[in-house]
């Protein structure tokens, strides 16, 4: 957090207090979370208790403050016995505890405009489970894709403004984001279970992994996007532009004699797309598209000016859902393309996913079935996702579900031993 | 000379029943009439809802609604108050008159921060597990869609209601609307339902609805208490109205994507 950004929050919160009296709320949730590894070294992934805290308040007419802070104690890394490969001191130092927030910002609702300044999630694209247009804000990675992208979004301190205008007799929005907190995301810690597999070292060379330099607070890394949003003719449409950082580093490698050298670079781009939703009858038609320029790829050579390019990438999503009889049936497709790839490059010319979502509810929404597939089609791997949720009061939730992995390499397939069986049990208030 | 006499008769006799068979329109132009009485321009109010199953466990939600008409269309947004895992959860609805047109609805879900386009279409599909279908949440049924009969009079909760059966007019909107057969039992003063009966799509009864509380408020009448009760599961919902504000002037803004995502303010 910025140093100079809370006293100026904490400031701004306590402007209106003279002339209008601070109405406060919190809501948050406690939680449970258990998870069971069931393949692989069978043991206990987590035993976490987390808090989860919303506090907001309406300063004025005008203003608001919206905070979200989450934290957790995980039992799992003092229950496990410690070794040196998944749960080594540092791996078990990394997952016990968390205690971030989330979200801290200030709104001003105009008559024409919404502005907000603060640490923010800003939210952008209309697919589920997989992002392409959803760019803004990196991902905490430590368990992979699993947890709640409202989880394990960063919050990033920004400033956002909405300004909303009547042109042609219809309402269009234009959003104007700066982010001087540019970050990358946060990944599991090398050794550990959700670890993203790293590239072999040829036989007989050791293997070592230098600390990158990530972007950050300054003003040269200084991130900016702008959306327009508009009904026209019954179809939701965006068009969206981000000067960011690609969340995620390209390795890039130093192979001499006996070793060879990991750096992660962290590189610019730029996302130009849009998004598109309608429905038809029982179905809604929902896509987006991604052009990423200039994003940073892996390659196949072995010193630094081989193993890591720049390309311009086309990342496309298409998805309907199907609504009938309290069924909900989600397919959605994920595809990803490299125009122009030469061999060097060091991913298919074109790759992607599909993914089938299927839900329903029983006894007026108490009981929630829930399934989701995804599967890699260039890479051969899946995961699947069953899940039962049952509500026993408006406070209490409890649901049972597993984490299912398949095939021996690919995005999915890496985590093959990863099986999982999870239960969660939550009290809202 | 007969001939006459008999039409003279036959006139006299006419002139004498008309005012008998007269008074009573027919059963859909008293569903017009259920459909065109003044409900404001726009209405402000709270709601609460009370999910009651046949062990007598409750879950109570409080919710907030804004309705505003654009001639025979509607637009209507309403915020999930509580409980806490529901809260910022708004439905965004623009109601179009007659069944050309499906409505346009989107739900804010705050677990993804996003606003989803949903398909409005089968409006059979329960809303968020109350037992009310999104039909039964319009404030009349698509009158279209039905083939309305006057069955008969009565008196009921002290007042003379018409009795109005309305059965779907094709097998697709059985299966669509989820009911073979309804039955309205409307207030003759005030063109009001205060009780229907639905029989599923297998003509079993299915669920009764009872207004049991109606009040006039700014010169309109008003519902200020119902409850649907299925009668096959045990379940029921009653629905207690508040708060209820009518022609504030509500601005076009209220009814957008963007008041989807800022939540419900008070002094909206």
């Amino acid at each position: 957090m910025k140093r100079w950004l809370m006293p100026a929050l904490a400031g701004l919160l306590q402007l209106p207090t003279a002339a209008v009296a601070i109405e406060w709320t919190l809501h948050g949730a406690l939680k449970n979370e258990t998870a069971y590894f069931i393949a692989g070294e069978k043991r206990l992934d987590k035993l976490q208790s987390r808090l989860d805290l919303k506090p907001e308040a309406i300063l004025s007419d005008r203003w608001e403050f919206r905070g979200r802070v989450l934290g957790w104690y995980d039992a799992a890394m003092d229950i496990e016995p410690t070794n040196n490969r998944d749960l080594t001191p540092g791996i078990k130092q990394h997952y016990r505890t968390y205690l971030q927030s989330k979200e801290a910002y200030l709104l001003y609702g105009g008559d024409a405009f919404d502005f907000r300044i603060g640490q923010q999630q800003m939210v952008w694209g209309k697919t589920d489970g997989l992002r392409m247009l959803d760019i803004i804000n990196p991902l905490d990675m430590r368990e992979f894709i699993l947890d709640d992208f409202l989880d394990s979004r960063i919050g990033l301190w920004s400033a956002r403004l909405n300004w909303y205008a009547d042109i042609g007799g219809s309402q269009h929005e234009f959003e104007f984001i700066v982010i001087p907190d540019a970050r990358a995301g946060e990944f599991a810690p090398t050794g550990s279970r959700w670890a993203y597999a790293m590239p072999v070292a040829p036989a007989g060379a050791a293997l070592a992994v230098q600390a990158g330099r990530k972007p950050g607070w300054r003003a040269a890394d200084t991130e900016a996007g702008i959306a327009w949003r508009s009904n026209i003719a019954g179809w939701d449409l965006s068009l969206n532009w981000l000067y960011g950082w690609k969340d995620s580093p390209n390795m890039q490698k130093n192979l001499t004699p006996g070793l060879l050298t990991l750096t992660p670079v962290y590189q610019r781009m730029n996302t130009v797309g849009g998004s598109f939703s309608n429905a038809f009858g029982p179905m809604v038609l929902r896509g987006e598209l991604a052009v990423n320029i200039g994003e940073g790829i892996n390659k196949t050579g072995t010193t630094p000016l081989t193993s890591v390019g720049r390309k311009t990438t086309v990342n496309a999503a298409f998805g309907v859902d199907y609504t009938k009889n309290n069924w909900r049936i989600s397919p959605q497709l994920f595809i990803r393309h490299l125009p122009g790839r030469d061999t060097t490059i060091a991913e298919d010319q074109t790759s992607g996913f599909v993914s089938l979502m299927i839900s329903t509810d029983y006894m007026n929404e108490k009981l929630k079935p829930e399934v989701i597939g995804l599967y890699d089609w260039a890479g051969g791997s899946w995961m699947l996702r069953p899940k039962l949720a049952y509500e026993f009061s408006d406070q209490i939730m409890a649901r049972l579900g597993a984490d299912l992995f398949g095939g021996s390499t690919g995005f999915f397939g890496q985590f093959d031993k990863n099986d999982r069986v999870y239960t969660e049990v939550e009290y809202t208030f | 000379m007969l001939n006459r006499i008999s039409l003279m008769i036959l006139g006299g006799t006419l002139l004498l029943a008309a005012p008998v068979f007269a008074v009573e329109p027919t059963g859909l132009a008293i569903m017009q009439l259920v459909d065109t009485r003044d409900d404001g321009d726009d209405l402000i109010q709270k709601m609460q809802q009370r999910l009651i199953d046949r062990h007598g466990s409750v879950r109570e939600r409080e919710m907030a609604s804004f309705r505003k008409d654009y001639g025979k269309d509607s637009k209507s947004i309403t915020y999930f108050l509580a409980p806490s895992n529901v809260r910022d959860t708004a439905l965004l609805t623009w109601d179009y008159d007659g069944v050309e047109k499906d409505d346009d609805q989107w739900l804010y879900l705050p677990a993804l921060k996003k606003v989803r386009r949903i398909s409005s279409s089968d409006r059979g599909d329960y809303f968020m597990g109350t037992d009310f279908t999104f039909e039964d949440i319009k404030q009349t049924p698509e009158l279209e869609d039905y083939n309305w009969t006057l069955t008969g009079s009565e008196s009921m909760q002290d007042q003379d209601v018409w009795v109005v059966e309305g059965v779907p007019k094709t097998e697709d909107l059985k299966k669509n609307l989820g009911y073979s057969k309804t039955r309205y039992y409307i207030r003759k003063d005030i063109h009001m339902f205060i009780r229907v009966v639905y029989w599923d799509r297998k003509g079993q009864e299915l669920k009764h609805r009872l207004s049991d509380k109606i009040s006039q408020i700014d010169g309109i009448w008003t519902v200020l208490h119902g409850t649907m009760t299925n009668i096959q599961s045990g379940h029921s919902t009653e629905l207690i109205f508040t708060d209820q504000r009518y022609n504030t002037g509500l601005s076009d803004r209220m009814f957008s994507e963007r008041m989807l995502k800022r939540g419900y303010r008070e002094n909206e």
